[in-house]
C-alpha cells in the first residue's frame, strides 16, 4: 500500500515531482560546491600566499654569517627553507656580488623570480641580474668560469648580482657549512612556534618575521573566509525558499486526493506519514545526485580558479552535511504543507469547491 | 479593466501575493548584493595587499649596484648619483597618480658601521588636486609594528630631534624608548622602536633632512618606495611595450599595470629606474585572479540560486490558476486577453519585488563591506535597475509555460474536473 502510493505518485505526476526533484538536486549540487569551496578556501589561499616566498628570514645577529644548519633544522619542523651565501667576485673592474644558491630549494620560495632562460643551473654554470648587462651564454672567467643560463630580475637585489650553485659560492668564498641569508616559509599556523624553536637553538642568528606578508596573509584569508562564509548563507537561504515553495503546492494540488483518502477512513497522520516519506525519499535522491554533480563541479572549479589537478574528492562529512541540510529542508517544507491535511474536508473538496 | 483585475486578485489573496512579493525580493536582493560585492572586493582586496609594503622601487640610473636576497642588503653600496627631492611628488601627478596610495623616499648613510636612514615618516604635500595630503614610511609599510611612537619631523624648540630604531638595531646596542642616541656628533631622542621584517630592523631611522644635513647631501634621496593600486598583470602586459603599434601602447600606458606606472615614473623623473617589486607584485596580481574568479563564481551561484527560486514560484501560483483562467475563457475572454491579464499582474509582482529587493540588496552589500572589510560598499546606481528589469523578466519567464498551457487547455474540461 505504502510503495504502491509513492509509485502511483511517481506515475501520475511527473512533471510536477521533476520539479521538485530539479529543486531540491540544484540546491544540493550547489551547498556541495560551496561547503567545498567554504572548507578549501583557507588552504587554498595560503599556497597562493606561497607566492610571497618566505615568511621567516635568518640573518647574521652578530658576524658576518651563520651556521648553515638552519635550513636543515627549519625543513625538520615542517617548514621549506633555502639558504643563501653572499660573496663577491670582480667582473672587469668593478666588484659585484655574487650569491650562493641551491635551485631546487630555492625554486619553492621564489615563484616571482623573473628568469630568461633557465633558472635550474648546475655546477660551472650561473644566471645573471639584469642590471649587469650580461647576456645568456656569457662566460664569466672571475666566477669559477661560469656559463649564464640565465638573466634574473625581481626588483630586488639579485638584479644586480650574479647567482651561482651554492657550491660554487662555497668555493669562491673559503668558507663551508655557513649561509649569508636562510629564508623560511612556514605553514602560517606554526609560524611563531617555528620562529621560536629556531631562534632558542641557533642564538647567534636573528629570526625576523616577514610582518608585510604574515599579516597581508592573515587578514586577506580571513576576510576571503568571511565573504564566503556570507554569501554561502545567503544562497542555501534562498535555495531553501526554493525547495519550500515546491513541496507545499504538492499538498495543494492534491486536495482530492487527500479527500478520498480522508473519505475512505484514513487518518490524518498516516496521510501526512505517506507525503513526509516521499519528500524524505525525493530529498535523499535529489541528494545523491546533487552530491556527485556537486563534487564533479567542485574539482572543476577548483581547477579552473586555483589551477593544479582535477581531482574530485568525495568528502563523508561533506555529505553528511548536505543529506542533513536537504532532509531537514524538505521535512520542513512537508510538515508546514501537510499542516492543511488536517483541515481538508472531504465533503466540500469531493463535491468540487 | 485591468486594473482592477489586479486589485480584485491582490484582494482576493493578499498573503499569497505577499509570499511571491516577499520571494522576488529577496532573490532580488541577494542578486543585488553579490553582484555590488563582486564589482567591489578586488579593490577592497587589492587595498589590503598593500599592507605587504611598495610594490615599485624607484632607484637613479647611476646608482652602484648592491648584493643581497630579495629586500635583504648584504653587502654595502656606496652611491654616487642622486633623486632630486623636489623631484618626488612629481610621482603624484602621473596619469595613475590618483592610484599612488604611498611614497616613501629614503637618503642611506652610514655612521661607522651604523646604518642611518633619513625617511619620511609623516611628510605632508600639496597633492595636484590642491588638497593637502600625507604620506611617509608608515603609511606605505603599514604592517611594521612600532613600540612607542614613529618621530616627529619638526620638535619644538629646544627638544631634542627625534628618531626611531630598528628592533635588530635596539637589542644589540640595548637602546630603550626614551634614550638619547650619538648619530654623526648629533643627540637624538628615540621615540620608537620597529619591528618590520627586513633590513630596517637594522638601522636607525631620521628625519630626512636631517641625514641630508649632517651628510651634506642637501636635498637628495637614493630611493623612493612607492606603493600603488594596480590590475593584475596578464600577457598583453608582459609584452614589450617597444614592440607594440601606437594603438596598443595607448592601452598599455592607459591600464593600470605594474609596469605601466613604472614606465610612467621613470617618463615623469628623468634619470630615474622604475622597477616592479616582483615578489610583492607577482603575488598581489595572482592573489587578486583568483579572488576575482572566485567571487565571479559565487556571484553566478547566487543570481542562479535566486533566479530558479523566482521562476519556480511564479511557475508553481500560475499552475494554480488554471480554473481561474478556464472561467475567464469560459465567458469569452481571448487568449491574449488572458496573457494580458496576468501578464500585467506578474510583472507588478516582479516589480514590486525587484524594487524592494534592490533597496534591501545595496544595504545588503553595505553590510558584508562593513562586516568583512569595516569599509563600505558603493553600489553603482544602474545595478538596482537592471536587478528590477531582471526581477520582472524572470517573473513573466517563469509564468509564460504554465499560462501558456492553462490557456490551450479546453476550458470546459478544466472546470468539469475542479484543477
Amino acid at each position: 500500500m505504502f510503495f504502491r502510493f509513492i509509485l502511483r505518485a511517481l506515475r501520475y505526476r511527473k512533471q510536477r515531482l521533476l520539479l521538485a526533484f530539479g529543486a531540491l538536486a540544484v540546491a544540493a549540487a550547489l551547498a556541495t560546491v560551496l561547503f567545498a569551496i567554504y572548507g578549501s578556501v583557507d588552504k587554498r589561499f595560503h599556497e597562493q600566499f606561497g607566492a610571497y616566498g618566505a615568511n621567516i628570514v635568518a640573518v647574521p645577529g652578530s658576524g658576518s654569517n651563520i651556521p648553515l644548519g638552519i635550513a636543515a633544522a627549519a625543513e625538520k619542523l615542517g617548514a621549506s627553507a633555502a639558504p643563501f651565501l653572499v660573496t663577491s667576485a670582480h667582473l672587469g673592474n668593478d666588484m659585484i656580488p655574487v650569491a650562493g644558491f641551491i635551485p631546487y630549494k630555492t625554486a619553492p620560495l621564489t615563484p616571482y623570480w623573473h628568469v630568461q632562460g633557465s633558472r635550474d643551473i648546475h655546477e660551472g654554470e650561473c644566471l645573471a641580474g639584469e642590471q649587469l648587462g650580461l647576456h645568456i651564454g656569457d662566460t664569466l672567467g672571475a666566477v669559477a668560469g661560469c656559463t649564464v643560463k640565465g638573466i634574473v630580475s625581481t626588483g630586488g637585489a639579485e638584479d644586480g648580482e650574479i647567482l651561482v650553485p651554492y657550491a660554487t659560492a662555497v668555493s669562491l668564498a673559503g668558507v663551508a657549512n655557513v649561509a649569508s641569508v636562510v629564508e623560511i616559509r612556514a605553514p602560517s599556523d606554526g609560524l611563531e612556534s617555528i620562529r621560536g624553536t629556531l631562534a632558542s637553538r641557533y642564538p647567534s642568528a636573528q629570526f625576523r618575521t616577514v610582518r608585510a606578508v604574515a599579516e597581508a596573509e592573515a587578514g586577506v584569508v580571513l576576510k576571503i573566509r568571511a565573504a564566503v562564509f556570507l554569501i554561502t548563507l545567503l544562497i542555501l537561504g534562498i535555495t531553501t525558499l526554493c525547495v519550500l515553495s515546491n513541496f507545499s503546492e504538492m499538498v495543494v494540488e492534491r486536495a482530492k486526493e487527500i479527500g478520498i483518502l480522508k473519505a475512505l477512513g484514513a487518518a490524518e497522520r498516516r496521510i501526512a506519514g505517506f507525503f513526509v516519506s516521499e519528500s524524505a525519499v525525493l530529498a535523499l535522491v535529489a541528494t545523491i545526485a546533487g552530491y556527485t554533480v556537486g563534487v564533479f563541479a567542485a574539482a572543476a572549479i577548483g581547477k579552473e580558479i586555483f589551477g593544479g589537478d582535477f581531482r574530485p574528492q568525495t568528502d563523508w562529512f561533506v555529505f553528511l552535511i548536505v543529506a542533513a541540510v536537504m532532509l531537514s529542508v524538505a521535512a520542513l517544507a512537508t510538515a508546514i504543507a501537510a499542516s492543511r491535511i488536517w483541515n481538508i474536508h472531504a465533503a466540500v473538496i469531493l463535491r468540487g469547491e | 479593466m485591468i486594473l482592477r483585475f489586479v486589485k480584485d486578485s491582490v484582494r482576493r489573496a493578499p498573503r499569497r501575493k505577499a509570499l511571491i512579493v516577499a520571494a522576488v525580493a529577496m532573490g532580488s536582493a541577494v542578486a543585488t548584493s553579490m553582484l555590488g560585492v563582486m564589482l567591489s572586493i578586488g579593490d577592497k582586496v587589492n587595498r589590503e595587499l598593500r599592507q605587504a609594503g611598495s610594490n615599485i622601487v624607484v632607484t637613479p640610473k647611476a646608482a652602484s649596484l648592491r648584493g643581497g636576497v630579495g629586500a635583504e642588503t648584504a653587502t654595502v653600496t656606496g652611491g654616487a648619483a642622486y633623486i632630486r627631492e623636489a623631484d618626488i611628488l612629481k610621482i603624484k601627478s602621473i596619469f595613475w597618480g590618483l592610484n599612488i596610495t604611498g611614497i616613501s623616499p629614503m637618503l642611506l648613510a652610514h655612521d661607522g658601521p651604523l646604518q642611518v636612514a633619513g625617511v619620511w615618516f609623516s611628510h605632508t604635500y600639496r597633492a595636484p588636486d590642491n588638497s593637502m595630503q600625507t604620506t611617509g614610511i608608515s603609511e606605505v609599510n603599514p604592517s611594521w609594528v612600532v613600540r612607542g611612537a614613529w618621530a616627529r619631523e619638526e620638535v619644538p624648540d629646544k627638544k631634542l630631534p627625534e628618531c626611531v630604531v630598528g628592533e635588530g638595531m635596539a637589542l644589540r646596542r640595548n637602546w630603550k624608548i626614551g634614550d638619547d642616541i650619538e648619530i654623526f656628533g648629533d643627540t637624538f631622542r628615540v621615540t620608537g622602536i620597529v619591528s618590520s621584517g627586513d633590513e630596517t630592523d637594522d638601522r636607525v631611522l631620521l628625519p630626512l633632512h636631517w641625514v641630508q644635513d649632517l651628510t651634506h647631501h642637501p636635498g637628495v634621496v637614493d630611493r623612493i618606495d612607492v606603493s600603488a593600486l594596480t590590475k593584475p598583470e596578464d600577457d598583453f602586459a608582459r609584452r614589450d611595450p617597444k614592440t607594440m603599434s601606437a594603438a596598443e601602447f595607448e592601452r598599455w600606458n592607459c591600464t593600470n599595470y605594474v609596469v605601466s606606472i613604472a614606465h610612467e615614473i621613470e617618463q615623469a623623473i628623468p634619470g630615474t629606474q622604475a622597477r616592479p617589486v616582483r615578489r610583492i607584485a607577482d603575488s598581489e596580481g595572482k592573489i587578486l585572479d583568483r579572488i576575482g574568479g572566485l567571487m565571479a563564481l559565487i556571484t553566478l551561484a547566487a543570481l542562479l540560486s535566486a533566479g530558479l527560486t523566482v521562476w519556480s514560484l511564479t511557475a508553481t501560483t500560475m499552475m494554480e490558476r488554471r480554473g481561474e483562467i478556464a472561467i475567464m475563457q469560459a465567458i469569452g475572454a481571448s487568449r491574449a486577453s488572458v496573457a494580458t491579464l496576468l501578464g500585467v499582474e506578474v510583472s507588478l509582482i516582479g516589480l514590486a519585488g525587484g524594487v524592494l529587493g534592490a533597496v534591501t540588496g545595496v544595504e545588503l552589500a553595505r553590510f558584508v563591506g562593513q562586516s568583512v572589510f569595516h569599509d563600505s560598499i558603493a553600489v553603482s546606481p544602474i545595478l538596482p535597475v537592471l536587478i528590477v528589469i531582471a526581477a520582472v523578466v524572470v517573473a513573466l519567464a517563469g509564468a509564460s509555460q504554465p499560462v501558456r498551457r492553462a490557456v490551450n487547455l479546453e476550458p470546459a474540461i478544466v472546470l468539469r474536473e475542479g484543477v
